[in-house]
């Protein structure tokens, strides 16, 4: 039976090392919103509203999920802090947080790990 | 009663607010209204998506929408009625940047008068400038916490969203770290009047309280 999870938490947590003990024979997404970069960026090319791209990149999340049987998503937490001043990063990171949702929403599972310790908040 | 809902930026925390609101609404207050306090200051095409945003995400909801950008608990609201507070650090930042063009042109001010006098003199005023600026954020953060004191004495239940500022870099310049630190505070005395807190991770609610 396939399986979808989410990890997540803030930078250098332990996520990745979480993730790769706890689900040896699944494929893994690491750092995940660098791929969301790379969504917007081949993107951007065409479009610039931001909902079409929030549409856009949760086809590619429905496409990976089709094409693999389990996989774990490492996504970083972001938005917990100051609103930037850049428009590109404020764009990101809200980007990155309706993506995030979208991915939880499909998981079975998702577990946020703080100071290296997992806490299931999913499944 | 009151009920706080903190995350990130996009973590799916209004959507979850509102959803909540709206039970408590059905379920205990079918009677008073359902108020939606918006605290927003509206700049630019951002801030024009981000309100259409969440008009669209409470769309069919039945609120009542009252636009309060400081002193909320002005608001005409009774014991039978709901209100869900979006955000607090708009208001604070409202608060905050409103009173601080004001301080620039105090600053101003006393740069001019210190210019006339000697060095000593001049050192005297910085240090009581800073002094002068401490006890107006700690004026400003024990303002905000009264106005929502005073407003849940008036309503039924109180839905409170704030955001989570204090989990990144920490190279900011002087305003930005006192607008972190006014935040902080205000959320602490909010989490500890609160008799539910939620942090939403990715649209998903943790019990924190």
């Amino acid at each position: 039976m396939s399986r979808i999870v989410l990890v997540t938490g803030g930078s250098f947590q332990g996520k990745t090392k979480y993730a790769r003990e706890s689900y040896t024979d699944f494929v893994v997404f690491d750092d995940f919103e660098m791929m969301l970069q790379k969504y917007i960026d081949e993107y951007r090319a065409d479009c610039d509203s931001q909902d079409d791209v929030e549409q856009y990149i949760c086809h590619k999340i429905d496409e990976l999920i089709a094409y693999n049987k389990s996989c774990v998503f490492i996504l970083k937490e972001c938005g917990c802090g100051i609103v930037p001043m850049d428009k590109e990063e404020r764009a990101f990171r809200e980007i990155c947080g309706r993506c995030g949702c979208y991915i939880a929403k499909r998981a079975d599972e998702v577990v946020r790990l703080i100071m290296g310790i997992p806490q299931r908040i999913k499944g | 009663m009151i009920i706080t809902i903190v995350g990130g930026s996009g973590s799916g925390k209004s959507e979850y607010a509102q959803n909540l609101i709206s039970a408590l609404h059905e379920s205990e207050y079918s009677d008073g209204r359902k108020i939606y306090l918006a605290t927003m200051k509206c700049y630019g095409e951002e801030g024009t998506r981000r309100v259409a945003r969440h008009l669209k995400l409470r769309e069919n909801m039945n609120f009542e929408t009252i636009e309060q950008t400081d002193f909320i608990d002005d608001i005409v609201a009774s014991k039978n009625d709901v209100v869900l507070i979006e955000d607090m650090s708009n208001l604070a930042a409202n608060a905050m940047f409103d009173r601080e063009s004001q301080g620039a042109t105090a600053t101003k001010e006393s740069i001019a008068d210190s210019t006339n006098n000697e060095k000593a003199d001049n050192e005297q005023s910085n240090n009581e400038k800073a002094a002068a600026e401490e006890s107006t954020n700690e004026v400003l953060v024990s303002g905000i916490i009264e106005q929502i004191v005073s407003l849940n004495k008036k309503v039924g239940a109180l839905v409170i969203v704030t955001n989570d500022v204090n989990r990144d870099s920490c190279g900011y310049d002087e305003l930005t770290r006192q607008y972190i630190k006014n935040i902080a505070a205000i959320n602490a005395a909010v989490f500890e009047m609160s008799d539910k807190v939620y942090e939403i991770v990715y649209s998903i609610g943790v019990r924190l309280k």
